[in-house]
């Protein structure tokens, strides 16, 4: 069998040449292609791929164009579609148009990856966060039970509500499971600790989320008896991973949590990740009767989730409506029991498809996607104008070659689809920088590691929906911005074109065209510009915000001591130890210890009667957020002291109780009197009375823009020592100097407590900071690159626009007109389109100002906010004014005989 | 140049045609230029000049019958005619009247220094 052509090259013959010429060429090629090959077949091989990628052979496909066959020749069809082969053509021509103009293409595919990019990196983004998978089997058959609180919200459960559900929904449910967020202390069987974060969950949790172990077994009820529960654990697949190497002889061997060995019994899947949130995965999943080791007040805790799957064949809805039966039952029967309550026992059931975070949080979060969304969309209509603007001054610039095209007899609709597939390529180049640059981006966002004591990791590499979204995004700008253009472009009415009479003045349409691009730009760039504007202000205003406490240097250590290892005694001899040897460092000024710092996670409740004060009407007994504090706790944190007195080292266990209020606490039951001597009653008896001996400056407790919130401080010494605590200390040392003494006295007095977080105040803080900071990041970061995309995309359009204007300006200037005249009759016509788009544009910034204001994003600005509102236009129009002054003028400048030739 | 008188590869591709008699196609002109020029040329080149000068009418072409050799693929033929003997003819007197006086080429005109 005699050697043949590369395939490849041959089919591209193929499709280069009309088949009337093809049967000759290839023929040709072919016989010198077996001559060579006789030699050398490979030197044969490039030979042919040479002359097939030859562009003599392009110039030969339009020479052959219109040629009348020759005598002896038959039409034959040839081999596939016309429709494919012209596509094939327009494809080539586009590509060699593309590369005959570098500078116009590179700024086009810059122009669309800037505004493709942010699009793929919030897509990216929204979709880790909001539509990852659980892993679950069947979300739809899953579903979680949560308590409503009075005012609607949706809470967590106390340990009771397990038992009622489990009892009351067995025709529904098949399985129920009581399942809450665990962090733990874990050591390694190499000697290192580190906190993990997991769950602790009773033993039917991993049937009902229906998850099967991918090494050893899952946990079961067995483990989790009441009366024998076992000390075995599950681990997380990427925990697995990343510490022990995915070893599987992990199996069965021990690992140390909070002072006790716990089996490793099994590894979870790597579909799933736990039922924390997206993004943060569990590490460990451990029996819930084993909270006796682990944190013996859990059951008290009341931060139970419920997880249910519902019986084969039952509706979800009554499966919903059972939950709420059950709530009603028992609402009834506490009502029997107690006829003078107010409060109301609810639980609602919600199905796991129908959540993406929690039923709480995804409202807002949903609507921060959505802002997100809005202004990257908004970013690549920005740039999808520029294109457009581009595209247009091109399609004029070629009007004369689509004259000659449609003289020649191509027809309109072939022209018009050339220029598609042409903007088609342009949008599938934008499209790949795009996504390269969109990748980049989300990376940096998700490197940026919020300032939470857990890894959060999300899943933000390409993905299918993330292509698709990708390519519809380029598709279109290309159809939608690419036509019109071209329709545009075969407009020109072709004999005038021809004896270039469609002046430099271009026709009344196509100035038309170009000034709603211009204008348009204006506007959306405006309410780009007005957002980020707004979202800066925004942190500014979060971050001058006055937080109720000292936010100078200090150093904020947390300590955690284990239960299994510490009895109550111990750890309050501990926490004595410790406090009395950090205050004797001469480089400590003020130190104290609290159970919970302000703007930090974690809550305690307290509930009392007030004599003479009833409580809300929804409510039996009044409650109030606490936290427990050391003595000297208010001038270490720079808490202002109001009225009465702070807490002393005689506020012990035995002394009489005492507590602190928040100003918003006292006034909010004593308006307008001292609440100093006042008392509250935490037990029905009064046994327990707490006095009221202080008052101080209301802290921000959960959030910055919160209002002045009603807080109680209690003192340390008088109830059960914590676990958990942070030390506060400043000193005239560097804070993180304070903090490494706090840690090494910790260490010194016990070596068996362990150090969550060593750092700053700063670094605590960050926190609280982190979502207004990294929102107006991202929004600066979107404001500047529609303003970069505006400026490119203005000055292209109008400079444009006056050079064509350069004939008709030689001409007045050449009758005599002033410069300046000249200059500012082009002027005029800017500033026109440019005051029209900035008026849209800052009605726009008023309505998304409206929006984003109702969403309860910003801090400190209203979201009518003037002078981001006034700003934003201002400064677009200087730009806008630059982009049309400078051409104008340099047009103006140029000799007007030169002018007049010019074309 | 003036109309009528075809540029330098048309000449080539002529002569090359004139050469070939009764067996003129792209790859045998192609040929032929190779060897007696000792360039090398891509077959577009010779086929776009052919199509040029058809149209011009200094050659014809007709289809032969398909031959095994070529993979069953037929020979578009090329035909010089007079129109085209002509166009060599008047090119050459061209030439010939530029070259006359001259020496016949090996000499360099300007030698020497400065």
């Amino acid at each position: 069998m005699p050697p043949r052509p590369p395939i490849l090259a041959r089919a591209l013959l193929r499709a280069l040449l009309p088949d009337d010429l093809h049967e000759a060429v290839a023929g040709d090629l072919e016989e010198r292609f077996r001559d060579d090959a006789r030699v050398d077949e490979r030197a044969a091989r490039r030979s042919y791929w040479r002359d097939v990628l030859s562009p003599s052979l392009l110039e030969l496909r339009r020479e052959s164009r219109g040629m009348p066959l020759p005598p002896g020749a038959s039409p034959r069809a040839g081999r596939g579609d016309g429709t494919m082969r012209s596509l094939m053509s327009d494809l080539k021509f586009a590509a060699r148009t593309l590369m005959k103009s570098p500078g116009f293409t590179a700024v086009a595919v810059l122009s669309l990856a800037l505004g493709i990019g942010p699009n793929t990196a919030i897509f990216s983004l929204v979709n880790a966060v909001l539509f990852q998978e659980w892993g679950v089997e069947e979300p739809e058959r899953l579903v979680d039970i949560y308590t409503l609180t009075d005012d609607g919200q949706y809470f967590y459960n106390a340990y009771r509500n397990f038992e009622l559900i489990e009892e009351g929904t067995a025709d529904v449910f098949e399985q129920v499971t009581n399942h809450s967020v665990f962090s733990a202390r874990l050591e390694a069987s190499t000697g290192e600790t580190e906190m993990v974060l997991g769950e602790i969950v009773s033993g039917t949790y991993f049937d009902v989320m229906g998850v099967g172990a991918a090494l050893g077994r899952t946990l079961l009820p067995e483990d989790d008896a009441e009366d024998d529960p076992q000390a075995v654990v599950v681990l997380g697949h990427h925990y697995w991973e990343s510490r022990y190497g995915a070893d599987p002889s992990i199996l069965g061997s021990e690992i140390r949590m909070n002072g006790r060995p716990y089996t490793v019994v099994g590894v979870a899947p790597e579909t799933f990740k736990g039922r924390l949130a997206p993004g943060i995965g569990s590490d460990f999943w451990v029996p819930l009767q084993m909270y006796h080791h682990l944190d013996p007040y859990k059951l008290n805790r009341g931060d139970f989730t419920i997880s249910a799957r519902v019986r084969a064949g039952v509706p979800p809805g009554q499966a919903l409506a059972a939950v709420q039966t059950v709530a009603a039952r028992e609402d009834a029967e506490r009502q029997a029991r107690n006829p003078d309550r107010r409060s109301r026992f609810r639980l609602v059931g919600v199905q796991l498809s129908e959540v993406r975070l929690h039923p709480g949080a995804d409202g807002v979060l949903t609507r921060m996607a959505i802002l997100l969304f809005v202004a990257v969309g908004l970013v690549l209509l920005v740039a999808c104008v520029n294109l457009a603007g581009f595209l247009l001054s091109r399609a004029s610039d070629r009007r004369k070659e689509m004259a000659v095209r449609v003289a020649m007899g191509a027809g309109r609709g072939a022209i018009v689809r050339q220029l598609v597939v042409e903007s088609l390529v342009l949008a599938g180049l934008g499209a790949g920088a795009g996504l390269a640059l969109g990748q980049l981006a989300v990376r940096a966002l998700v490197s940026v590691e919020p300032p939470l004591p857990i890894p959060v990791e999300l899943e933000v590499g390409l993905n299918m929906p993330l292509m698709l979204f990708t390519a519809g995004a380029a598709v279109v700008a290309a159809v939608v911005f690419g036509l019109t253009p071209a329709l545009e472009a075969t407009r020109a009415p072709t004999a005038a074109t021809l004896r270039d009479e469609a002046g430099s003045s271009g026709g009344r349409r196509k100035v038309g065209a170009r000034g709603v691009l211009v204008a348009s730009q204006m506007a959306l760039s405006t309410v780009l510009l007005f957002g980020s504007l707004l979202f800066v202000r925004s942190l500014q205003s979060a971050m001058s915000m006055d937080l109720g406490f000292a936010t100078r240097e200090a150093a904020v250590v947390s300590i955690q001591t284990a239960p299994a290892e510490f009895s109550p005694e111990e750890q309050a001899t501990f926490n004595e130890e410790l406090m009395r040897r950090i205050r004797a460092q001469p480089a400590v000024q003020s130190a104290a210890i609290t159970n919970r710092m302000p703007l930090d996670l974690g809550v305690n409740n307290i509930a009392f009667d007030i004599p003479g004060v009833e409580p809300p009407p929804n409510q039996n007994r009044h409650v109030l957020e606490t936290a427990r504090v050391g003595s000297a706790y208010f001038d270490a944190m720079g808490i202002e002291l109001l009225d009465g007195r702070a807490f002393s080292d005689a506020d012990r266990e035995g002394a009489p109780p005492v507590a602190v209020l928040s100003r918003a606490a006292a006034d909010r039951y004593w308006p307008g009197e001292s609440a100093v001597g006042k008392t509250l009653l935490p037990s029905t008896d009064g046994s327990d009375a707490i006095t009221i001996v202080g008052v101080v400056g209301n802290a921000k407790i959960w959030s910055l823009g919160e209002a002045p919130f009603p807080y109680l401080y209690r003192p340390l010494a008088q109830g059960t020592a914590p676990q958990t605590y942070t030390v506060v200390a400043t000193g005239n040392v560097p804070a993180g100097e304070l903090a490494g003494l706090v840690r090494s006295e910790a260490l010194a007095v016990d070596t068996r407590v362990f150090m969550t977080e060593v750092g700053t105040m700063d670094d605590h803080l960050g926190y609280a900071y982190f979502l207004p900071r990294m929102a107006a990041i991202v929004l600066s970061l979107i404001g500047l690159l529609a303003l970069a995309l505006a400026c490119m995309g203005l000055y292209g359009m109008v400079s444009y626009n006056v050079s064509r204007r350069t004939r008709e300006m030689g001409i007045r200037l050449a009758l005599g007109a002033d410069r300046q005249r000249v200059v500012t009759m082009v002027l005029q016509r800017g500033v026109v389109l440019v005051g029209a788009g900035a008026a849209v544009g800052v009605a726009g910034s008023i309505a998304l100002g409206s929006v984003v204001g109702s969403g309860s994003f910003l801090l400190g600005v209203g979201a009518l906010d003037t002078p981001s509102l006034l700003a934003a236009p201002v400064v677009l129009s200087l730009v806008a004014g630059l982009a049309t002054y400078l051409p104008a003028r340099r047009a103006s400048r140029v000799d007007p005989v030169r002018a007049l030739r010019s074309e | 140049m003036a109309p009528g008188i075809p540029s330098d590869f048309e000449q080539q591709v002529l002569l090359a045609v004139w050469r070939r008699a009764g067996d003129a196609y792209g790859a045998s002109v192609r040929d032929e230029i190779e060897s007696r020029t000792g360039r090398s040329v891509a077959q577009g080149a010779v086929y776009v000049t052919l199509m040029r000068l058809e149209k011009k009418g200094f050659v014809r072409s007709r289809l032969s019958d398909p031959t095994p050799v070529r993979g069953g693929k037929a020979k578009r033929l090329f035909e010089i005619l007079p129109a085209g003997m002509e166009g060599l003819r008047v090119a050459r007197t061209a030439m010939d009247r530029l070259w006359d006086g001259l020496p016949s080429g090996d000499a360099h005109p300007v030698e020497g220094g400065s």
